[in-house]
């Protein structure tokens, strides 16, 4: 069956590219770096701690034998230690990771929610006030820059309406009379769950300014995406018989292109993803957003290696994963990508 | 011959275009002050950085159309040195992702095999990577400056290019004067110099425009956490991060300039890239005008 062919071809390039990105997180940190010791032991180290880490990483070996060692600290499921605040990267990254997913995801429904059905309108209406106005927001989503849209939106909403909230996830008062349970670490799901629907509302008010600001960029991308493949749907010859055998425009627009030109819906999630798990790097310290981008922000600041390092590695791992999730519906709802 | 010809008519098509040479001026006019900023400003020293505390948070005024900052320099001045680095970034990312990945690219595709496959799997390696992320690991372990920001974008954004020269050299390989050529025994590099390169380059140069836009978001967001150019330089995303303490309580002119600056230079980087790519492609000025 092509299914389960494409199914292992697809888990496997994944696996690939898993070991392809231990190998290059390897390079950038043993092999780039001059000295990777003094980077591992932070700022202005201790020769006596720079020592103990050469000794821990096995600097003074072959590299292949570093990477062994690089490796199996990593199987063991062991990202390591902060330098900075000496705590575990892992216990760290158990809390920020679902912060940092959770705004993410909400950026990427805005996107798509937004950015699919404006698209196809400007495809189908094409040199129409409408569709200027479209192209202008599209490349206007893709050219702000986000840490500076966040200020802008942070002066407006906070400032000057005081509509939303200045950051982090929730409101003091939440945590102290309401407080939500941590399971999953996703507040809204946590707080529903356990029926919190106080610090559910709490949760959704802090959410929905950064989602906004995390969104433009991948709204960009979903409605400029969409909106050319509607146009090069209705430039078909197909199309053109359509026309010409004297079917609705209705029928032309929403029944035959519609259906080619949502195709690349699917690519634009895995694409959504990524820009704005790259905006939350940049995002979350202006917003206070306890994710891992104010992680890396900080380690960046402390001169904090193995914390980088680790993010850098983790959060490729869950994108490595969300684009195969990606690919394996594709699969399942175009059948020429797993015959191809 | 046939390649010139094509030029000719994008460059014809491209003059119509109003909002792309549009686009075009504007970028001249920000390049022309970057490059002649110590001239046409009094305030070339606070440009560089020095500070001139007497005049520190002045508000916008006819003497400071942008303000000062904390340490009182010019805010007109620093963007116009600013620009220097930050459009320079954007444009040298771009060349340096060419440089590696075109060539990369074509041979993969020209001698196809082990070559290829090998190629393209690294490839998939770095596009496994978020953006900007193996970009953030790279520039620390290098180290922050300018330099090494540069060359961690770079490293990170070339494969792109590799995989566009490819597809480009496979659906050249085919063509019947490559294969002539091929069969009266034209050596590979020849081929590829003289006939495969000068013709794959219009849609990388139509992409690179494209990109610069976004290399100089992507440096600017390097700068903001601390990984790109460093004191007393400033490009536009160090002025945002500089500022960005003071903005909400009440010093709005640190952070809203230069943030625009990048806001209208990318766009203008991405309207002219439009232009270029629907004019260069006969195909996309039938549908799109």
């Amino acid at each position: 069956m092509f299914t389960l062919k494409y199914l292992l071809r697809r888990l496997g390039f994944s696996v690939f590219v898993l070991v392809g990105a231990l190998v290059l997180t390897f390079f950038v940190s043993h092999v780039i770096p001059s000295n990777p010791a003094a980077l591992y032991a932070g700022a202005r180290p201790r020769p006596e701690q720079v020592a103990e880490i050469e000794k821990k990483l096995g600097l003074d070996k072959p590299l292949h034998q570093q990477f062994y060692l690089y490796v199996s600290e990593l199987l063991e499921g062991n990202l390591g230690e902060s330098y900075h605040s000496r705590r575990s990267i892992n216990t760290d990254l158990s809390i920020f990771l679902p912060a940092t997913l959770e705004l993410v995801i909400a950026a990427v429904l805005i996107a798509l929610l937004l950015g699919i059905p404006v698209g196809v309108l400007a495809g189908a209406w094409p040199r129409s006030p409408f569709d200027y106005a479209t192209r202008l927001v599209a490349i206007a989503g893709v050219s702000v820059p986000s840490f500076w849209l966040a200020l802008i939106a942070q002066f407006i909403f906070f400032s000057q309406l005081d509509l939303l909230p200045l950051g982090s996830r929730i409101s003091r008062d939440a945590t102290l009379f309401y407080p939500v349970t941590a399971q999953t670490g996703f507040y809204l799901i946590d707080a529903a769950i356990s029926g919190n629907w106080k610090a559910w509302a709490d949760a959704l008010h802090h959410l929905i300014l950064p989602a906004l600001v995390l969104a433009a960029y991948p709204l960009g991308i979903t409605i400029r995406m969409i909106q050319t493949s509607m146009l090069e749907a209705l430039s078909e010859t197909y199309i053109t018989s359509a026309r010409a055998a004297g079917l609705s425009r209705r029928v032309i627009l929403f029944k035959l292109a519609l259906k080619n030109a949502i195709m690349p819906a699917l690519t634009v999630v895995g694409l959504s993803f990524a820009y704005s798990i790259t905006g939350a790097f940049l995002v979350e310290t202006i917003f206070s957003w306890p994710g891992v981008g104010k992680y890396v922000t900080e380690a960046v600041l402390n001169v904090d290696f193995p914390v980088i390092i680790a993010v850098t590695l983790v959060v490729t791992v869950v994108y490595i994963f969300v684009n195969l999730v990606v690919d394996l519906l594709q699969s399942l709802l175009d059948p020429r990508v797993r015959l191809a | 011959m046939r390649a010139r010809v094509e030029v000719g008519s994008t460059l014809w098509y491209l003059l119509r275009d109003r909002v792309a040479l549009f686009s075009l001026a504007f970028l001249i006019l920000v390049a022309l002050a970057a490059v002649f900023a110590p001239l046409l400003t009094p305030y070339a020293a606070q440009g560089m950085g020095d500070p001139d505390l007497a005049a520190k948070f002045r508000s916008p005024s006819i003497e400071h159309p942008f303000g000062t900052d904390g340490l009182g320099r010019d805010q007109v001045a620093r963007l116009m040195f600013g620009a220097r680095r930050s459009l320079s970034m954007g444009v040298f990312v771009v060349v340096a992702a060419i440089a590696i990945g075109a060539p990369l690219g074509t041979i993969a595709g020209y001698l196809g095999g082990w070559v290829d496959e090998v190629l393209m799997r690294i490839t998939d390696i770095f596009l496994a990577f978020p953006p900007l992320l193996l970009a953030i690991a790279i520039a620390a372990a290098l180290g922050a400056s300018y330099i090494n920001a540069l060359a961690a974008i770079a490293a990170t954004w070339w494969p792109w290019y590799a995989r566009l020269a490819r597809s480009q050299t496979l659906s050249l390989r085919e063509r019947a004067y490559i294969e002539a050529a091929r069969s009266i025994g034209v050596r590979d590099r020849v081929i590829i110099m003289r006939h495969i390169f000068p013709n794959i380059m219009t849609p990388i140069v139509v992409q690179g425009t494209l990109d610069v836009g976004t290399a100089i978001l992507v440096a600017a967001g390097l700068s903001f956490i601390g990984l790109g150019t460093q004191a007393p330089y400033a490009d536009w995303g160090v002025m945002i991060s500089d500022g960005r303490l003071f903005f909400l309580s009440g010093r709005w002119w640190l952070s809203t300039f230069p943030g625009l600056a990048i806001f209208f230079t990318a766009m203008a980087f991405n309207f002219l890239g439009d232009g270029v790519r629907v004019a260069a492609d006969p195909r996309l000025r039938r549908i799109q005008s």
